[in-house]
C-alpha cells in the first residue's frame, strides 16, 4: 500500500508516490520505459530497475545493435559493441533479473561486467544462429588482445591458432571438463573464443547460484565447446539451491540421475530418455514437487502412468507421443495406487497405433483434466472425455488451427467433437477447425456448453440448393407468385428450400445463445496447395485452381438467419473462409453495426497463394468492409 | 450475517452511502474489517475518500458485483481494457488519480490495476517531452544528462518513440 497520502494532491504530485510509478511502470514495455526514464530524475530513479529487469537480446533492436557494430566486411572491426555493452552492463547489470540470451557476445559481456549477479532466470537459446556476429567479434577481440590495430586475415588466423593451442581456462573448475581440442594443425579460428564463451556462461551460472530459479540450457552450448565431464554439469546444476524451473535442451545433462536432489523443482523440460519414468519406485522415493513436465519424446503407457502415479502434484504434462505397451489394467491400478491423477493439462502430438485402448485407459484416471491438446482425437476419445473429465474447459488441436494445408494423414471423424457440446458444461474453448460437425447432429440434443469463448469447427451437412436447383427454384417462385400450379418436382424444391432455411436458422440460433463468444470460426481453408495443381483459365490468363468452398455449409446471409447472431456482443473474430456463404455488403453492414468489438474477419483477406485465381467479389467485399470498419483486420487464423 | 445486509460508509465530507455487503466486500479493507469486528451498526468512516470519488468506486464495484473473475480481472498486463471499464475511466486526470488513491486505500486490486493501466495507456508511444506535457511535469535533466540516460539505457537497442 502507498506510504503517502495527500488529499490535496495535484496530478503531477501523484507521481511522487514511488509505488504508483512502479504500478504504472509494470504495464509498460521497454520503449515506453525508455521514454519514462528521461522525463525527470524522479521517474528515472524509480523506473530504471523496471527497464532493466528483463533483458531479451532477441527483442527490439538488440539484433541490429549487435550486428550493426561492423557494417564493413573488413576484419579490422570496431570494438564499439563490446565497449558499449561493457559500459552499460557495468552500470546496470545488477538490475537484471531475467536474462534471455541468443548471442554469444551477450554471454561474454554479461560475464565480463562482473555485476550481473542477481539473476532469477537465465535462458540460453540457439547461439549458433549468431555465428556471423561471433566471428567478427572474436577477431576484433583477438586483435585488441594482441595489441594490433590492423591485421591481415592470415595474421589473425595465426593468432587464433596460438590462443587455441594455449587452451585458456578461466577457472580451475574447468580442469578436464572439456573434450580435448582437435589435433588438427589448422584449428577452427573460433574454437578458442567459443571455449571462453562457454566457460563464461558456466561462471555466470556459478555467480548466480544463490538466486537462480530458472535455467534454460541449449544444445548449442555443447556444440560451441563440448563438455566431457558429467560430474561438472551435475555439480553445477545441484549448486542452484533455488532452482525450480529447468529447461534442459542441451542433451548434456541426464537430470534423471539426480532428480531426487532437486527438491524445489516445479517445472522440468527435458528429453524423455533422460528420465527414469519406467520405474515407479525411483520416482516415488524422490521428494519431487513437479507441477509442470514437458518431454520432447515419446512415452509408453507404463511410463505415462508412472509419471502420474509418482508425481501427484503434476498439473501440466506435454509429451510428443503416447504408445500402448500392453500394460494391464491391474498394472495401472498398482502404479497409480488406486488414486486418480490431479493433472489439469495434457498435451500430446500423437498417440500410438493402438490409440483407442491407450486413450480409454488414460482419461478415466484424469478426472481433474481442464485442457486437452492433441493432434487427433477420435469419437471414442471424446466420449471418454465427456464421461470421465467433467471439468474439461478447453480442447485444442495440436496445430492451433493452422489450416491452409490440411494434414493428409489426419482425417477427423465426422461429428467426433459434437459430444463435447452436449456433455461438457464447463467447456470454454473448442479449437478444432479441422473437424466437421453436421447440422443434424448439432441439433439432435441441447448443448450444455453455453459458456464458450472460442468455437472453431466447420459446420456442414446444411441442405443447400445446387446452382441448377436454385435457377429452377427461382422460376418456381415466379410461378407461385402468379398462382400457377407447381409440379411435384417444384414442390420438392420448395420443401428443400424451407428445410435448408429452417436448419440454418436453428443452428444460428444455437450459436447466437453463446453470448460470451469471442471467436467464431466456421471456415476451414479449403485450398489444396501442393500435389499436381489443376490449372484454370480466367480473363485470358492461366491460374492454379486451388479448389472451391465446401458445398453444404451455411449461407450466413441475413435472410438465412445471420441476424440471430446479434447477441454476440463480445465477438472479436469471425471466420468463414471455405464456407459456401452468401455474404454481401448488407451482411457486412450488419456485422459492422452488430459486433462492436470485431477486430478480425477471416474470409475476405488478400490471397497469398502462388498464381491463385483472382476473386473479384471477395476483393470488393474486403474493400467495402475496410470503408465501413477500417479497424477490422482481414487475416488468416 | 445476512446475505443481503447493508453497510453504511461515510466519505471525507461526511456524506453517507448505504451499500450492499457484497459490494463492500469488493474492498479488501472493508471485507477484512467487517470480518474481524463484525457489523457494528455504525457508519464506517472513510476519511481519505471524497463523496464523488466514493460514488465512482461504488459504481465500479456494483458493475462488477457478479464478476466471477473479479480478483484476476486485470492481471494480464497485455490484455485490452473491457469496454465498460474503458468508458468508466474517461474522467479528468485529477479524478483518475483520486480513484487510484482510493483503490489503493480501500484495497480494491482490480480497480487499482485498471486505473494504473489507464495511466500507462496515456504514456504509451509518447516521447519524454510528450509525457511531460501530458502530466505537466518539469524536466530537471540537462540536455547532456538526458542524452547520457538514453545512451546508457537503450538508445541503440530499444526502439525509441
Amino acid at each position: 500500500m502507498f506510504t503517502r497520502r495527500n488529499a490535496l494532491l495535484r496530478p503531477q504530485d501523484t507521481f511522487s508516490i514511488p509505488e504508483l510509478l512502479d504500478k504504472v511502470g509494470s504495464h509498460l514495455h521497454p520503449p515506453d520505459l525508455l521514454s519514462c526514464i528521461q522525463v525527470n530524475k524522479r521517474w528515472n530513479t524509480h523506473l530504471i530497475p523496471l527497464l532493466w529487469e528483463t533483458v531479451d537480446d532477441s527483442q527490439y533492436s538488440w539484433r541490429r545493435f549487435l550486428e550493426g557494430t561492423n557494417k564493413s566486411k573488413d576484419l579490422t572491426v570496431s570494438p564499439s559493441v563490446e565497449d558499449v555493452l561493457g559500459r552499460v552492463l557495468s552500470k546496470n547489470g545488477h538490475l537484471i533479473r531475467h536474462l534471455k540470451i541468443h548471442f554469444p557476445i551477450m554471454i561474454d559481456a554479461v560475464y565480463l561486467s562482473g555485476v550481473c549477479t542477481n539473476l532469477l532466470s537465465l535462458e540460453v537459446f540457439d547461439l549458433l544462429l549468431a555465428t556471423a556476429i561471433r566471428t567478427r567479434i572474436t577477431v576484433g577481440k583477438l586483435q585488441r588482445q594482441c595489441g594490433f590495430n590492423s591485421l591481415a586475415t592470415g595474421d589473425v588466423n595465426s593468432l587464433v591458432t596460438i590462443l587455441t593451442n594455449e587452451q585458456p581456462l578461466l577457472s580451475p573448475v574447468f580442469q578436464n571438463v572439456f573434450v580435448a581440442p582437435s589435433s588438427d594443425p589448422k584449428p577452427n579460428p573460433q574454437d578458442a573464443h567459443d571455449r571462453l564463451t562457454v566457460q563464461r556462461f558456466w561462471l555466470l551460472v556459478q555467480q548466480n547460484s544463490q538466486c537462480l530459479c530458472k535455467l534454460r540450457l541449449d544444445r548449442s552450448l555443447n556444440i560451441l565447446s563440448r563438455i566431457a565431464s558429467v560430474d561438472f554439469l551435475r555439480n553445477m546444476i545441484l549448486s542452484l539451491r533455488r532452482l525450480n524451473n529447468f529447461e534442459n535442451n542441451s542433451e548434456l545433462v541426464n537430470v534423471g540421475e539426480f532428480l531426487d536432489r532437486l527438491p524445489h523443482l516445479q517445472t522440468l523440460v527435458t528429453p524423455t530418455f533422460f528420465l527414469p519414468f519406467n520405474d515407479i519406485n525411483i520416482i516415488k522415493t524422490t521428494p519431487l514437487k513437479l507441477r509442470t513436465l514437458s518431454l520432447s519424446g515419446q512415452l509408453l503407457t507404463r511410463g505415462f502412468f508412472t509419471i502420474l502415479g509418482g508425481l501427484p502434484g503434476l498439473e501440466f504434462l506435454r509429451v510428443l507421443g503416447l504408445s500402448w505397451d500392453n500394460v494391464t489394467d491391474k498394472d495401472i491400478d498398482t502404479i497409480m495406487g488406486g488414486t486418480p491423477s490431479g493433472l489439469r493439462t495434457l498435451e500430446y502430438l500423437f498417440s500410438g497405433v493402438q490409440y483407442i485402448p491407450t486413450e480409454e485407459r488414460i482419461f478415466c484416471w484424469l478426472p481433474h483434466l481442464r485442457k486437452l491438446k492433441a493432434l487427433q482425437i477420435l469419437a471414442e476419445t471424446v466420449s471418454d472425455l465427456v464421461k470421465f473429465c467433467p471439468l474439461l474447459e478447453e480442447y485444442h488441436e495440436w496445430n492451433d488451427g493452422v489450416t491452409i494445408e490440411p494434414d493428409r494423414e489426419f482425417k477427423p471423424q465426422l461429428n467426433a467433437l459434437a459430444p463435447l457440446l452436449r456433455g461438457c458444461p464447463h467447456l470454454r474453448v473448442i479449437n478444432g477447425i479441422q473437424h466437421r460437425m453436421e447440422v443434424s447432429e448439432l441439433l439432435r440434443c441441447p448443448w450444455v456448453a453455453t459458456n464458450l469463448d472460442i468455437f472453431r469447427v466447420q459446420i456442414v451437412g446444411v441442405p443447400r440448393l445446387s446452382v441448377e436447383q436454385q435457377d429452377r427454384f427461382e422460376r418456381a417462385m415466379k410461378k407461385a407468385a402468379l398462382s400457377e400450379t407447381l409440379v411435384s418436382e417444384e414442390r420438392a424444391l420448395f420443401r428443400l428450400y424451407r428445410q435448408s432455411r429452417d436448419e440454418q436458422h436453428q443452428i444460428l440460433q444455437r450459436l447466437g445463445t453463446l453470448s460470451r463468444l469471442r471467436v467464431l470460426d466456421l471456415g476451414y481453408e479449403y485450398r489444396q496447395v501442393d500435389h499436381s495443381p489443376r490449372m484454370v483459365m480466367f480473363e485470358g490468363k492461366e491460374y492454379i485452381g486451388y479448389g472451391g468452398p465446401i458445398y453444404d455449409t451455411l449461407e450466413l446471409s441475413l435472410d438465412a438467419g445471420l441476424t440471430t447472431l446479434g447477441g454476440l456482443k463480445e465477438l472479436e473474430v469471425f471466420g468463414f473462409e471455405g464456407v459456401n456463404h452468401c455474404i454481401g455488403e448488407k451482411e457486412l453492414d450488419w456485422m459492422g453495426d452488430s459486433w462492436p468489438r470485431l477486430r478480425a474477419l477471416r474470409g475476405l483477406q488478400t490471397d497469398v497463394l502462388r498464381r491463385a485465381k483472382p476473386d473479384r467479389r471477395r476483393d470488393a467485399l474486403r474493400k467495402y468492409m475496410v470503408s465501413i470498419r477500417p479497424d477490422v483486420q482481414h487475416r488468416r487464423a | 450475517m445476512s446475505a443481503h445486509s447493508q453497510i453504511l460508509l461515510t466519505s471525507s465530507e461526511g456524506t453517507e452511502f448505504l451499500i450492499d455487503r457484497d459490494i463492500a466486500d469488493k474492498s479488501m479493507l472493508l471485507k477484512c474489517m467487517l470480518e474481524d469486528i463484525g457489523e457494528i451498526g455504525q457508519a464506517v468512516p472513510l476519511p481519505n475518500v471524497s463523496g464523488p470519488i466514493l460514488t465512482k468506486v461504488i459504481e465500479y464495484c456494483t458493475h462488477h458485483r457478479d464478476d466471477p473473475n473479479f480478483l484476476s480481472a486485470n492481471d494480464d498486463v497485455t490484455a485490452d481494457i473491457d469496454e465498460w471499464d474503458l468508458e468508466y475511466c474517461k474522467v479528468d486526470q485529477g479524478t483518475l488519480y483520486e480513484l487510484i488513491l482510493a483503490a489503493n486505500y480501500l484495497d480494491i486490486k482490480p480497480l487499482m490495476d485498471l486505473t494504473c493501466k489507464t495511466v500507462a495507456n496515456m504514456i504509451k508511444a509518447k516521447s519524454p517531452e510528450e509525457i511531460r506535457k501530458t502530466f505537466n511535469i518539469t524536466n530537471d535533466f540537462t540536455p547532456e544528462e538526458e542524452d547520457q540516460v538514453r545512451r546508457e539505457n537503450g538508445k541503440d537497442w530499444v526502439d525509441e518513440h
